[in-house]
């Protein structure tokens, strides 16, 4: 088929023998086109590498007020959960409390400018009766992938199922669905065949990073661009505890926070 | 017929009503049936609710020696230091694995464990023992589960998991290293609820018992007398539940009908298990097969040789034979021997031999009186026709043998008075052919001697005939019904007793029949007796009937005056009563040849 006036290239080009056929033409501005995005790609990296980073170390209180809503709904009677329930007498009273699993639950997000998102999807394990994390906040963009640790079938779903969020579909042992949430908010997740799983997915758009804490509440975030952020604790998708002021600098690369990131309080009476 | 038919009715009556309890035994027993397997299904399912709950505990307790294992603890403790699972020292989990395998293998049969695990503070599973689904999954843990989130919290408890189609009952303690401290992780251990687990309980409770999961059967047990195909579910029966409220908020359903199969139904209780099962849908069903009648019939094959043998038998069939005899006995005095009866008295009647030529319709009772009647008409027509007329008969030849009791019938005094409301008597209570005299009276047997062969040969008595009998005209029917009136008044007219009985059908005597004879004879009579002498009076009379039978020819051999005057005596006393008579008096007159009586009350 014979090609049309506006596929073939001009003359002064085809003076170089850069014309011709609009086949030819095309290969030409394909090449061009990958030369120059090479161009820019390198570019950018080595910007970023010429940027200074750094990491900070802190530490969470009040993780003990938090109490996990899936477990504590569990222990009540009149969910039916089981057919006895008997504390031993030998453990604390403090520590049968239900409280929150921190190393999965309460992220400490970094809240700032220049939030984008990875170019790879955000991996959530999904094993245990629960996720891994259970609360995610993520910026605006980013896509998450669940994968299936457990050696049975899940199928997670969002529970809105407003317009743009996760079907409920089988995931066999080993695989994994990738979602991108539509765009900011908070998107619970559940699993059709396990009740315990209650999971949050947090869309925010200033969240640049975000780490968990330990069982004894201490946490680090590496890799941040030197600049103020606050660090938000969330718990069960919504801000929790106060919000901490930080500056990253570029030195020390580990930089200790003095103040605690405050994720719960008591009530005053 | 009467008693008969009564006895019919009884019969009929008894019958309906045995129908009726019947029907009416086997609606109350379905219902009894019903209301007892109710009863007993809400009990089966409360008792396997209570057996896996005390089942739970019990396994919970046979956790406490790897709870308390000095080296399950140890190794706990140093996992809970290494917050990548791959870091935590591999000897120390061989060991823990060990010693499930050890403990789990050693438990005694029916409470063996099908999967135990060994879990840290992260939730994650340090050893396992029947389970390798997971093991080498650096991902893989427990504790999201609020199972073992409480156990990691000092909590014992048991819950109820759904994975892969099947339930497993799981329990889990934790394990402590330390008094009053935080648990260094948990023991949780999973019994798959299987058709074995499911028929140790029922034999433990007796129930026919299934699981069911994703809306399928999935264990089953049961007595050995049930079919556990019965307890069947399908996804329209789970489906079905969705809609009990009462199943969706205490988690067990009303007795209902599961299926309805030929002579039985399935009744079950549906109930939710408790755990993580709650949400997922799964439960188990308690069933009760359940025997239903729905017709008297079916008692037969429902029934046992001890049913049958609780049966009062002999009772029944000498009830059975004592109905039949009454029946037997009711048709043989009511139907079998008046037929006989009457068959006897027809065949004397056709008999050649015989000087019988009328039927007493006296002598029969009911259908056998009117056919009786009918038969005397039919020979008066016949004869009639024929021109012969049967004349009358003497007073023991009209009357019969009359009761003991005074009865006016006997004398036809009754049937000449119309009843109240004016309607004349049935035709055949008023016999119209007159009874011939009895053998020994009027004429013997043919083939008796002497006097009975000169009575055989003499000539008969002038018959009655409507041509010969027309020198009075005689009174019809509805004329003749005035005759009580005057009686009643004390007129003094004689009575013919044969002209009352037979009515208008009679024809008159040739002679002296008339009102006027009879009157003059009477009389005669008061002058010639004393009027109290009733003794001499019945002897004249006696006298006067005896001659005028010699007069007539006929035979006297066997006339005497006892039986003459207890002929006269009875019809007295029935005349006195029917006519609230002091006196009748008995006249001697001949009747179409014949000797004959007039009886006359007196006031």
């Amino acid at each position: 088929m014979a090609p049309t006036s506006w596929q073939r290239a001009p003359k002064s080009l085809q003076r170089f023998g850069l014309g011709g056929s609009p086949r030819v033409l095309r290969a030409w501005v394909v090449a061009a086109a990958l030369l120059t995005g090479f161009a820019a790609a390198g570019l950018a990296v080595a910007q970023e590498e010429e940027a200074p980073r750094a990491a900070v170390k802190g530490r969470v209180t009040g993780g003990d007020l938090l109490l996990n809503p899936v477990w504590n709904e569990a222990r009540d009677p009149s969910n039916h959960r089981y057919t006895f329930r008997a504390p031993s007498v030998t453990v604390s009273q403090k520590a049968k409390k239900l409280t929150a699993f921190l190393p999965k639950e309460v992220p400490i997000v970094v809240l700032g400018e220049g939030a984008k998102p990875a170019s790879a999807a955000y991996e959530i394990q999904v094993s245990g009766g629960r996720t891994t994390p259970v609360t995610v906040v993520i910026p605006d963009g980013q896509s998450v992938q669940f994968v299936n640790r457990d050696p049975f079938r899940h199928t997670v779903y969002t529970k809105d199922t407003k317009q743009g969020g996760l079907p409920a579909q089988p995931m066999e042992k080993g695989k994994s669905r990738t979602w991108t949430p539509p765009g900011p908010g908070v998107y619970e997740i559940r699993d059709e065949l396990f009740p315990s799983i209650r999971s949050w997915i947090v869309v925010e758009a200033k969240a640049v990073a975000s780490g968990y804490p330990d069982l004894g509440g201490e946490f680090q975030i590496g890799d941040l661009p030197l600049g103020t952020y606050k660090l938000q604790a969330y718990f069960n998708g919504k801000p929790t505890g106060t919000a901490l002021d930080i500056e990253v600098r570029q030195f020390p690369e580990l930089q200790q926070l003095s103040d605690p990131v405050v994720v719960a309080e008591k009530k005053k009476k | 017929m009467i008693l008969s038919r009564f006895w019919y009715a009884v019969l009929g009556a008894a019958l309906a009503f045995a129908a009726f309890l019947l029907f009416l035994s086997t609606s109350v027993a379905n219902r009894n049936a019903q209301k007892t397997a109710d009863q007993l299904l809400t009990a089966a399912s409360k008792s396997v609710g209570w057996y896996l709950a005390d089942d739970a505990r019990t396994r919970a307790t046979t956790l406490i020696p790897l709870a308390l294992d000095p080296e399950v603890r140890s190794a706990l403790a140093k996992a809970n230091d290494q917050p990548r699972l791959k870091d935590v020292d591999g000897k120390s989990r061989a060991k823990v694995k060990e010693k499930l395998r050890v403990w789990r293998e050693s438990q005694p049969s029916g409470k063996v464990f099908d999967a135990v695990w060994a879990v840290d503070r992260y939730g994650r599973v340090i050893a396992n023992d029947n389970f390798e689904q997971g093991t080498g999954s650096e991902h893989f843990e427990l504790g999201g589960y609020s199972l073992v989130a409480d156990a990691l919290h000092g909590w014992i408890r048991d819950d109820a998991w759904v994975l892969e189609g099947r339930i497993y009952k799981m329990v889990a303690r934790p394990v402590e290293n330390a008094v009053n401290s935080t648990p260094v992780g948990a023991i949780v251990a999973a019994k798959v609820v299987d058709d074995a687990y499911a028929q140790t309980i029922s034999d433990s409770t007796g129930a026919a018992v299934a699981f069911y999961a994703n809306a399928n059967r999935i264990a089953s047990g049961a007595p050995p007398d049930f079919n556990k195909a019965a307890l069947e579910v399908n996804e329209t029966d789970i489906r079905g539940l969705d809609e009990d409220e009462y199943y969706q908020t205490k988690g067990r359903t009303a007795p209902m009908l599961l299926r309805r199969n030929a002579g039985f139904d399935t009744s079950v209780v549906f109930a939710r298990m408790k755990g993580e099962a709650w949400d997922l849908g799964a439960g188990f069903v308690v069933g009760h097969r359940q025997a239903t009648v729905s017709s008297p019939l079916e008692y037969q094959g429902l029934a046992n040789d001890k049913d049958k043998g609780t049966v009062p038998t002999l009772f029944i069939v000498l009830a059975a034979a004592g109905a039949v005899l009454i029946g037997l006995f009711l048709s043989l005095v009511e139907h079998t021997m008046p037929l006989a009866k009457f068959r006897g008295a027809i065949k004397d009647l056709a008999d050649k031999k015989s000087d019988t030529d009328v039927l007493k319709p006296s002598t029969f009772r009911g259908t056998y009186k009117k056919i009786a009647a009918h038969v005397n008409d039919a020979l008066d027509k016949v004869a009639a026709q024929s021109g012969v007329d049967r004349g009358p008969a003497d007073l023991e030849s009209v009357l019969g043998p009359l009761p003991a009791q005074p009865q006016m019938s006997a004398f036809a005094v009754p049937e000449a008075a119309p009843s109240g409301d004016g309607t004349p008597e049935p035709a055949e209570s008023r016999p119209r052919a007159v009874p011939k005299p009895k053998k020994s009276l009027p004429k013997p047997p043919s083939s008796r001697g002497g006097d009975e062969q000169d009575e055989a040969v003499a000539p008969p008595p002038p018959r009655r005939s409507a041509p010969q009998a027309d020198d009075e005209p005689e009174p019809k029917q509805e004329e003749r019904g005035p005759d009580t009136e005057q009686v009643s008044t004390g007129l003094s007219e004689l009575i013919d007793p044969e002209e009352m009985g037979s009515m208008a059908a009679a024809p008159k005597p040739p002679r002296r029949s008339s009102p006027e004879a009879d009157r003059s004879d009477d009389e005669k009579e008061p002058e010639a007796l004393d009027a109290d002498d009733e003794e001499a009076q019945w002897r004249k009379v006696y006298e006067e009937f005896k001659a005028l039978k010699e007069e007539l020819g006929e035979s006297t051999r066997k006339l005497t005056y006892e039986k003459f005057r207890g002929t006269l005596q009875r019809n007295k006393e029935a005349l006195m009563a029917r006519h609230k008579c002091s006196k009748v008096k008995f006249r001697v007159y001949e009747k179409q040849g014949r000797a004959a009586l007039k009886a006359s009350p007196v006031k």
